[in-house]
C-alpha cells in the first residue's frame, strides 16, 4: 500500500521539500516583483536560464510529491475501505505522475543557454 | 477493569473541534485544495510560456470574479499551510506539546495566517 514509503524516509521528504518550495517561492515573487510590470518577453525570459529552469522543475517535482504524500496521509486517516484507498492512490499517482512529466516538457522546451 | 470504548477511526462528524483541531483540519483542507489546484495551475504555467497569445490568455483568467476568489483562498491557504508546517516542525520537535500552549500556538497559527493572507491580498489583487 506505502510502497516502502513510510517513516522517517517521507517524514524528511515532506519537510525538506516544504522548506525547498518556501525559499524558490521567495525567490520567484521577488524575481517577479523586480520584473514587473510583466509581459510575454520578461515572463518567458525568467524561465529560460537553465539554473531558473532546473530550480522551477524541482519546484513542481517536489510539490506533486509533497501533495502525494499529504494525499497519502489524508486516505490513511478517512478511507478505511481498502480497496477504495488502493484504487484512489494508484488514480493520484498516475495523475502526479503525468502532471511531473506534462510539467517538464513545458518548462524544458523554452530553456536557453 | 472495563476499557472505555474507543472510536475506530476519525469520523469527522462525530468529533470535537477544539482550536487545535481546526488549524488541524485547515492545514489538510488548504493542502487538498493545493493538490486540486496544482492541474489548472500547471495549465495556465504552461499555455502563459507557449507564447504572446498563450501569455494573455493566461492573463485573462485571472479576470473572472470566481477565479480572483480562487487566487485570494489559494493565497490565504498556502500561507496557512506554511504556517501549520512551521508549527508541527516545532511539534516534532517536542516544543509545546502541553495543552495550553499547543492551543495557543494554533490560535496563533490561524491567526497570523488570517493577518498576512488580507495583507498579501491586498497588495497582490487590489
Amino acid at each position: 500500500m506505502s510502497w516502502g514509503a513510510q517513516g522517517l524516509r517521507i517524514w524528511l521528504l515532506q519537510r525538506l521539500s516544504a522548506a525547498y518550495m518556501v525559499f524558490y517561492l521567495l525567490a520567484a515573487m521577488l524575481l517577479i516583483y523586480l520584473n514587473s510590470p510583466l509581459d510575454y518577453t520578461i515572463w518567458v525570459g525568467l524561465f529560460r536560464p537553465p539554473v531558473h529552469n532546473i530550480f522551477t522543475i524541482l519546484f513542481i517535482f517536489l510539490l506533486l510529491a509533497h501533495a502525494w504524500v499529504g494525499v497519502r496521509d489524508i486516505m490513511l486517516d478517512y478511507i478505511q475501505h481498502l480497496p477504495t484507498r488502493f484504487v484512489l492512490m494508484v488514480a493520484v499517482s498516475v495523475l502526479q505522475v503525468s502532471l511531473a512529466i506534462w510539467a517538464f516538457m513545458a518548462l524544458f522546451s523554452v530553456v536557453q543557454l | 477493569m472495563t476499557i472505555r470504548q474507543r472510536p475506530k477511526h476519525l469520523n469527522l462528524l462525530k468529533i470535537r473541534f477544539p482550536v487545535t483541531a481546526i488549524a488541524s483540519i485547515l492545514h489538510r483542507i488548504s493542502g487538498l485544495f493545493i493538490f486540486f489546484l496544482t492541474p489548472i495551475l500547471l495549465y495556465l504555467l504552461s499555455l502563459s510560456l507557449q507564447g504572446e497569445a498563450g501569455f494573455r490568455r493566461a492573463g485573462e483568467w485571472f479576470d473572472s470574479v470566481p477565479m480572483k476568489m480562487i487566487l485570494m483562498l489559494l493565497i490565504w491557504f498556502t500561507i496557512h499551510h506554511f504556517i501549520a508546517g512551521i508549527r508541527y516542525l516545532i511539534l516534532d520537535l517536542d516544543i509545546g506539546l502541553s495543552r495550553a500552549s499547543a492551543k495557543i500556538s494554533a490560535i496563533t497559527t490561524i491567526a497570523l495566517a488570517v493577518v498576512l493572507s488580507v495583507l498579501s491580498i491586498y497588495w497582490v489583487v487590489v
